[in-house]
């Protein structure tokens, strides 16, 4: 577990014990209510995507501390975490397939709103094999960037007919996933395209959510074609304008070899570079040539800046998700003081 | 939050996944290694704790032998664990920077024999002054650049300076030199011990010019898994720093003295003709920047993309695989990997004999 010398609220965030993992609160709070407000303009409900950070303090700003306002989790052992911290309305993305998970799922769908998304009709064999308070189902509906789901609209009718023998299960709606920027459209246009189809077949499908969770959302929402209900998001809080960072890791320079190279104390187990090597924040002159698994590579030019050991070295995730996974703690900072520290309770909740 | 762990005597088909597994035998055959090769050798084995972070399976090794019983660590937190672990002799193989955690270091050194790795003349008397303010002493080496251009004195000049004056500080003890490298990808002995031999010989020189000094050199300590068979033969080198070989990788493979020990277990959630979907993503099993993992058994699947709670494979053979099956995923860079996870699940035969905790898991201060 993480073990750093803890300091006083109101310490400046500078000095906090490196590498450390910092979000700042009122530019949180800000994304938070204009990504919803804008979304609510265009009829869009977001629905955070609370594993990315895996904090319950975070999720309860997103969902304006209304425990039955709908929070989207990746994994049956996160849905555990929510639900213990107050959350009643939990979609979850796995489909159930083993028994510890069909045993998880019973307790969770008695204490609170549960909706599964599956992908195929086996999913929905193991759901018949639960009995308690009815669950909603989400069907996942392929794109060109996720082909996982049910391929053809024939088959979405026949698991829906399937569904409705079934006292304990309703069909909620429809989701599928967008991983790439560009096929944003093409999948809430299969999506849409899906909706009209069970339409067409006196099917309604109340909720058409399309799950942005793997995308760093940079178009305007207006782009978003008519029948989408809601969207999914779990970098949103996160959003950065130029200088304004809202999340990132502080580290420390430990050693200044030779000119123009620092080595710095956050390496790839105290940021991911999953999907890039992080970026340097508050030294435009700088940036990390590479990460070994415990230290960072810092180049800079030797005429424009002199980094000194002990120097302190903000640095930008590529990875949110990925970078929460490594910390059990957030350091939530308020004008520069540290103001709370609030713990990633759902941070390796794999199962 | 915690949450259950499986009980003692559980078959791995019954584990909830994704889990982590360490293959008992396989770990142990890969100490029995090190022991062996170090039985006769005046150099030892010191374990490094970065890959493992788990001080019970660091005794496993001291136990088995070939070891100074004693373990590196990489930061002052992760030292912190393996001396509440039990572990008496720890080298932190990084410079430690910040008075914050000089003084941790300082205290530490008071309840088990603790060494710091050193390359500036400034953290060098930080860290003296401190520890004499508590009353402790902290033993120096000072780390020696060979070829990863990180930290570390880059001339043997600059080594003897620093020495010097480690050696005129009251609350330091200058013990010699260390450096690290790798030699990955040469799977034959003889190309190995010529590019070992190349870098470990540029900290072994620092070590001569301190020591034709007059200042006593009482540790080299260099090598890493990939030289640990050819650290040994060289003149000097006291200690050799191996991690990987506990339980490898599958780029690692082609040490074939050593098995793959490490792997996770994940279920098959999704299947077509053209693809896999299996519960394990990103968050559990890392994939620094593309470097994918592979699946145990069926080289005709391959990770395709990887998200952070799911991957989806591709597949090229007939192989018949169904939701709900399970496959073991051979990993690509173990202590990454290893980092974020609580918990060794160890299977012998099959079925599960302990569960070990990873203790120093994000411990990265």
């Amino acid at each position: 577990m993480e073990r750093p010398v803890s300091k006083p609220i109101g310490q400046h965030f500078l000095d906090l014990d490196t590498p450390a993992l910092i979000v700042n609160n009122s530019r949180l709070r800000t994304n938070i209510e204009n990504t919803a407000e804008d979304l609510m303009k265009i009829g869009i409900k977001l629905i955070p995507n609370t594993a990315t950070h895996g904090t319950s303090g975070i999720a309860r700003t997103q969902t304006g501390y209304n425990p039955k306002s709908p929070i989207f989790v990746d994994t049956f052992q996160q849905a555990e975490c929510f639900f213990q911290a107050g959350f009643e309305n939990i979609i979850i993305q796995a489909p159930p397939v083993s028994s510890r998970k069909i045993d998880s799922l019973r307790h969770l769908q008695d204490s609170q709103t549960l909706t599964l998304s599956i992908s195929n009709v086996s999913h929905l064999d193991v759901l018949k094999k639960t009995h308690g308070r009815r669950i909603s189902v989400l069907l996942k509906i392929p794109n060109k960037s996720d082909s996982v789901g049910f391929k053809t609209h024939e088959e979405l009718i026949k698991l829906i007919e399937n569904m409705e023998t079934l006292e304990h299960l309703r069909f909620e709606g429809l989701i599928t996933n967008a991983n790439e920027m560009e096929s944003m459209e093409q999948a809430c246009e299969v999506l849409i395209s899906a909706a009209k189809y069970l339409d067409s077949n006196s099917i309604s499908s109340d909720q058409r959510l399309l799950n942005a969770s793997n995308l760093i959302l940079e178009k305007e929402f207006n782009d978003i074609p008519k029948g989408i209900t809601g969207l999914i998001s779990g970098t949103y809080p996160f959003y950065t304008a130029t200088q304004n960072t809202v999340c990132s890791v502080i580290s420390t320079v430990m050693s200044t070899p030779e000119p123009g190279k620092a080595f710095v104390d956050c390496g790839q187990k105290a940021i991911s570079i999953d999907q890039g090597v992080p970026s340097v924040i508050n030294y435009p002159d700088a940036e990390i040539e590479k990460m070994s698994a415990e230290h960072g590579y810092v180049i800079f030019d030797s005429s424009k800046l002199n980094l000194q050991i002990g120097d302190k070295i903000l640095l930008a995730p590529a990875s949110y998700s990925d970078t929460f996974n490594l910390y059990d703690f957030v350091n939530i900072i308020e004008e520069d003081k540290l103001q709370s520290i609030i713990p990633t309770d759902s941070r390796g909740a794999f199962k | 939050m915690k949450f259950n762990q499986p009980n003692i005597g559980t078959s791995i088909n019954d584990l909830e996944t994704p889990s982590l597994i360490i293959d008992l035998e396989a770990m142990e055959s890969n100490f029995s290694v090190i022991s062996e090769t170090y039985a006769d050798s005046p150099c030892k084995m010191r374990q490094h704790a970065k890959n493992i972070k788990c001080p019970d399976i660091l005794w496993r090794q001291i136990e088995i032998g070939g070891t100074l019983n004693g373990v590196c660590a990489a930061k002052v937190s992760e030292a912190e664990v393996m001396v509440e672990g039990g572990i008496r002799d720890v080298l932190i193989t990084s410079e430690v920077v910040g008075s914050d955690k000089q003084k941790r270091l300082a205290y530490l050194a008071k309840r088990a024999n603790i060494k710091v790795c050193i390359d500036n003349k400034d953290n060098l008397t930080e860290l003296s002054s401190i520890a004499a303010s508590i009353g402790s002493k902290i033993g120096v080496l000072i780390e020696v650049d060979t070829s990863m251009g990180r930290a570390g004195v880059r001339t043997p000049q600059q080594g003897l300076e620093l020495a010097k004056l480690a050696d005129s500080l009251e609350s330091v003890e200058f013990l010699g030199v260390m450096s690290h490298q790798t030699v990955e990808g040469f799977a034959d002995k003889e190309t190995r011990f010529l590019e070992g031999k190349k870098y470990i010989d540029m900290c072994l020189e620092v070590g001569k010019t301190i020591q034709d000094s007059g200042i006593e050199i009482k540790v080299v300590s260099s090598g890493e898994t990939f030289s640990y068979d050819v650290a040994p033969m060289i003149d000097g080198v006291t200690e050799v720093e191996g991690g990987t070989y506990a339980l490898m990788s599958g780029p690692t493979a082609y040490m074939e003295e050593f098995s793959l020990a490490g792997k996770v277990l994940t279920t098959v959630i999704d299947v077509d003709e053209a693809q896999i979907v299996i519960d394990a993503g990103i968050k559990c099993l890392g994939g620094p920047l593309g470097v994918k993992p592979g699946i145990e058994g069926d080289r005709n699947i391959t990770f395709d993309q990887m998200y952070d709670s799911y991957s989806i494979l591709s597949r090229k053979g007939k192989g018949n695989y169904n939701i709900g099956d399970t496959l073991l995923i051979e990993t690509s860079q173990q202590d990454i990997l290893v980092n974020r996870w609580d918990h060794f699940i160890g299977v012998r035969n099959g079925i599960v004999e302990v569960i070990y905790e990873i203790s120093a898991r994000g411990c990265h201060h």
